[in-house]
C-alpha cells in the first residue's frame, strides 16, 4: 500500500517545480533576490556584494580548485570580465575549498591572472544562503540585487548563454 | 541524560508542521510584495537499491528510499531565518532515523560589523585544527578511501564581530545530529549531540599584511569513549595560535595547536597532550605559482569536531581522488608542494608532491604521491587533459599505484560537446596486483543538460563487485528546476557528470532527483 508520505513528498516537490516552470514564472525578469553576501577576499579584506553592485551588475560563481567544470568555466568568466568591465560588470568567484585545499587558491588565481574578486567561503555559509548544491553554480545579479540568470554546472557553450544574459541586462540600463 | 535539540515530529507535532508549511506556502505571494525576501528549495530524492551497498548493514536488496528536503528562507532588513523540513520514507532499511523532522533552523541578525546566529550554524576557527564544521549531505563508503565526511554543524549561538582590523567570534552549542539517513552507513554515525562546545576565535590584521589569531575551544564530552563503560563528563581544551603575512610576492601562515585532555581522560585513559603544527607558504612569479605546506600532528586524533588539513591533493580525476590518503593525526608529519604553470589562459600544467610519515618510524614512509597534469584547449575544436600519478600507501599495504587519466573534449557545435574520459590505475599491494579501468562518455548541450555513461572494471580478487555501469541524465528544466535520472551501479567516490561534481556513496539501482528553487 502506498503511504501518504510517498505521495506527499513528490507531490509537494513537483508542485514547487511546476510553479517555477509556469509561463508566468518563466516570463518574469527575475528569479529571486540575492541575500546579503559579506565575506573576506584573498587578501583578507572585507567584501560586501552590495557595494560591488553599486558599480554595475555582477556574475557570482561558486567554485573549487578540484572541480573540473569550474576550471573550464573560470577562463570564460575572465573573458566576459574583460569584454564588459567598462560597462561595470564585476565577477565574484566564491571559493568553497575550505582549509584542506586553501593553500592552492592564491597560487591558482595568481598563475591564471584572474583579476576578478575571489571570496573565501570555507564554512559554506554563503553557499547555503544561495542554495548552491553543486559546483559550479553561477548567478547573474543586477544592480538591485535581483538574480537575472542562474546556471547550474558548466557545459561548453553555457558561456554564450551567460553572455547573452549579460548583454540583455546591460542593454536595459544603457541609455 | 540525553537531550534532543532537533524537533522530531510526533503525532502531536505533525499537524503543527503541516500547518506551518501550509501557512508559509499560502503567505508566499503576500510576502513577495513586502520588503521580505523569501526563497527556498525543494528536493526530492528517490532511490531504489537493486543491490544493497556492501558495507551498509541493515539494508536489504530491493530497498527503497524516498527523501524530501524542503528549505525555506526569509530575509528582512538585518534579519534572516531558515527552516529545513526533512521527510523520509523507506522500505527494506532497518534502524531508520525519524521520518519527519526539522533538522535545520536558524535565526540571524546581521549588520556589516555584527552577526548573531541562533540555531544551527557552521564555522571554522583558523585552519580547522581547533574547530571545523562542514555540511555534507552525502557519505562516502566502502571502496572510497576518503574518510567519512559526515555533516557536522553546531546547534547553539554564535556571535561574530567583524571590524576592519579585528574579527572575532564566540560560540556555544551542541553538535547537531547529522541530516543523513543513519541506515546509509549501517549505523556507523556516532552521535555527539550530548557534548557541549564553547569557543572563542580572534583574528587581528595589521597594515593589511600581517595577521595574528588565537582560538580556544572547550568540549565537554558526555561519553568520551562513545558507548563504553567509561562514565562521567570530561573536558578537552583545544587552543591554537596563528601568525601570517600577506605580501604581493609571497604570503603564508603558521598555526600551532594543542589538545589538552583533563580529569579521567588524562588519568584513566592516559591521553596525553596533543600537538599540531601547520604552515603554508604561497608565492608566484609570472606564469608560475607555487605553494608549500607542512604538517606535524602528534596525539591529535581524538577530537571529533576539528579537521586538520590533510595536505594531500583533492584530485579532479575519479580514480586518483578515490585512492587518496586518510589523515592519521595521532602521529603524522609531512609536506605538500604544488607548482602551477599557466603559459596561456587555456593551457596549464600542475605538479604536486605529497608525503606523510610517522614521527617515530619515519623510515616506514607511510604515504607518498607524485602527480602531474596538463590541459590545453584549441579554440572551437576541443580540449585535452592528461594526468599521471604515482603513489605509495603503506597504511593500506600498497607499494606502488600508477594512475593515468586522459580527457578529450570535442566541441561538436557552439552548443554541443562530447567528453571522453579514460582512466586506468594499476596497484601493487600485499594482497596482489590489480588494475581498474574507467571510461566515461558524456554528451552535453549548453543550457539543457548532459547524458553520460560510466563504466568501470577491476580485476582485483579482493573486491566483491568488479564491474560497474551507470547511465545518468541531468537536465536543467529551467533556471530554477533540475532533474536527474540515473540507473545502474557506481562505486563510492567523487562523481563528475553533467557539468558538475559531487561525492556519492556506493550505489546500485535507480535514482530520481528533482530540485526546484523558488
Amino acid at each position: 500500500m502506498i503511504s501518504r508520505k510517498a505521495v506527499l513528498v513528490p507531490a509537494l516537490s513537483i508542485m514547487l517545480a511546476g510553479m517555477a516552470l509556469l509561463p508566468a514564472a518563466q516570463a518574469s525578469e527575475t528569479i529571486g533576490s540575492v541575500p546579503t553576501i559579506r565575506a573576506r577576499d584573498l587578501k583578507g579584506k572585507r567584501f560586501d556584494l552590495k557595494e560591488t553592485l553599486k558599480s554595475g551588475p555582477a556574475i557570482v560563481t561558486f567554485w573549487a580548485t578540484w572541480c573540473k567544470p569550474c576550471l573550464k568555466e573560470l577562463p570564460e568568466l575572465q573573458k566576459l570580465r574583460e569584454e564588459f568591465k567598462d560597462q561595470g560588470l564585476s565577477i565574484v568567484a566564491i571559493n568553497g575549498d575550505g582549509p584542506v585545499d586553501a593553500a592552492k587558491i592564491k597560487p591558482f588565481v595568481r598563475a591564471k591572472k584572474y583579476d576578478f574578486k575571489v571570496i573565501l567561503d570555507g564554512d559554506g555559509n554563503l553557499r547555503r544562503r544561495l542554495q548552491v548544491e553543486v559546483f559550479p553554480t553561477t548567478y547573474l545579479v543586477d544592480r538591485d540585487g535581483e538574480i537575472r540568470h542562474r546556471q547550474v554546472g558548466y557545459r561548453q557553450g553555457d558561456e554564450k548563454i551567460l553572455r547573452e544574459a549579460v548583454t540583455a541586462l546591460l542593454a536595459e540600463t544603457t541609455p | 541524560m540525553r537531550k534532543e535539540f532537533v524537533v522530531r515530529s510526533s503525532s502531536r507535532s505533525r499537524p503543527i508542521l503541516a500547518g506551518a508549511l501550509a501557512v508559509f506556502l499560502c503567505t508566499l505571494p503576500l510576502l513577495a510584495n513586502a520588503s521580505v525576501l523569501v526563497s527556498g528549495s525543494a528536493r526530492t530524492d528517490f532511490n531504489w537499491l537493486r543491490r544493497a551497498p556492501l558495507n551498509a548493514f541493515g539494508v536489504e536488496d530491493g530497498a527503497t528510499n524516498l527523501e524530501g528536503w524542503f528549505d525555506f528562507r526569509g530575509q528582512a532588513e538585518k534579519w534572516d531565518a531558515s527552516v529545513r523540513l526533512r521527510i523520509h520514507e523507506s522500505a527494506g532499511i532497518s534502524d531508520d532515523p525519524p521520518q519527519e523532522e526539522i533538522d535545520r533552523r536558524h535565526l540571524a541578525y546581521r549588520t556589516p560589523d555584527l552577526e548573531i546566529v541562533a540555531g544551527h550554524f557552521y564555522t571554522t576557527f583558523g585552519n580547522g585544527l581547533v574547530l571545523r564544521t562542514i555540511e555534507q549531505r552525502f557519505v562516502t563508503l566502502n571502496r572510497s578511501d576518503r574518510a567519512f565526511n559526515l555533516d557536522r554543524n553546531i546547534d547553539g549561538v554564535m556571535v561574530k564581530l567583524a571590524l576592519p582590523q579585528v574579527e572575532g567570534s564566540v560560540i556555544s552549542g551542541r553538535p547537531g545530529r547529522t541530516g543523513l539517513s543513519e541506515s546509509v552507513v549501517g549505523g556507523a554515525i556516532e552521535s555527539r549531540s550530548d557534548d557541549l562546545l564553547q569557543g572563542v576565535d580572534l583574528n587581528l590584521t595589521q597594515f593589511d599584511q600581517v595577521t595574528a589569531g588565537v582560538s580556544f575551544l572547550r568540549a565537554e564530552l558526555a561519553d568520551p569513549q562513545g558507548g563504553s563503560n567509561f562514565e562521567g563528563r570530561e573536558e578537552q581544551d583545544l587552543v591554537s595560535y596563528r601568525l601570517g603575512g600577506n605580501l604581493d610576492a609571497v604570503s603564508g601562515e603558521f598555526e600551532y595547536a594543542e589538545a589538552r585532555p583533563t580529569g579521567a581522560l588524562r588519568d584513566e585513559l592516559f591521553l596525553g597532550r596533543g600537538i599540531a603544527r601547520y604552515f603554508r607558504v604561497e608565492s608566484g612569479v609570472g606564469d608560475l605559482a607555487v605553494s608549500l605546506e607542512g604538517k606535524s600532528y602528534k596525539d591529535f586524533d581524538f577530537f571529533p569536531y576539528n579537521q586538520p588539513p590533510t595536505l594531500v591533493r583533492t584530485h579532479e580525476s575519479a580514480l586518483l581522488n578515490r585512492a587518496t590518503h586518510v589523515l592519521l593525526p595521532d602521529d603524522e608529519r609531512g609536506i605538500q608542494f604544488e607548482a602551477l604553470y599557466v603559459p596561456e589562459p587555456f593551457t596549464s600544467f600542475v605538479f604536486n608532491v605529497a608525503t606523510a610519515d610517522d614521527s617515530e618510524y619515519s623510515k616506514d614512509r607511510k604515504f607518498r604521491e607524485v602527480f602531474a597534469s596538463g590541459r590545453t584547449e584549441v579554440e572551437e575544436l576541443g580540449a585535452g587533459r592528461l594526468a599521471l600519478g604515482w603513489s605509495r600507501d603503506r597504511i593500506k599495504f600498497v607499494e606502488n599505484r600508477y594512475t593515468a587519466a586522459l580527457e578529450l573534449e570535442g566541441f561538436v557545435s557552439e552548443e554541443d560537446s562530447i567528453i571522453l574520459d579514460l582512466e586506468v590505475q594499476a596497484s601493487e599491494s600485499l594482497f596482489g596486483d590489480s588494475t581498474i579501468q574507467l571510461a566515461q562518455i558524456s554528451f552535453s548541450r549548453a543550457g539543457l543538460g548532459t547524458f553520460s555513461i560510466t563504466g568501470e572494471h577491476s580485476n582485483s580478487r579482493t573486491l566483491e563487485k568488479r564491474d560497474w555501469l551507470f547511465a545518468a541524465l541531468d537536465l536543467s528544466l529551467s533556471d530554477s528546476v533540475d532533474l536527474t535520472l540515473g540507473y545502474g551501479s557506481r562505486p563510492a567516490g567523487l562523481v563528475c557528470s553533467g557539468g558538475f561534481c559531487f561525492v556519492s556513496p556506493e550505489f546500485d539501482g535507480a535514482e530520481f532527483r528533482l530540485l526546484s528553487r523558488f
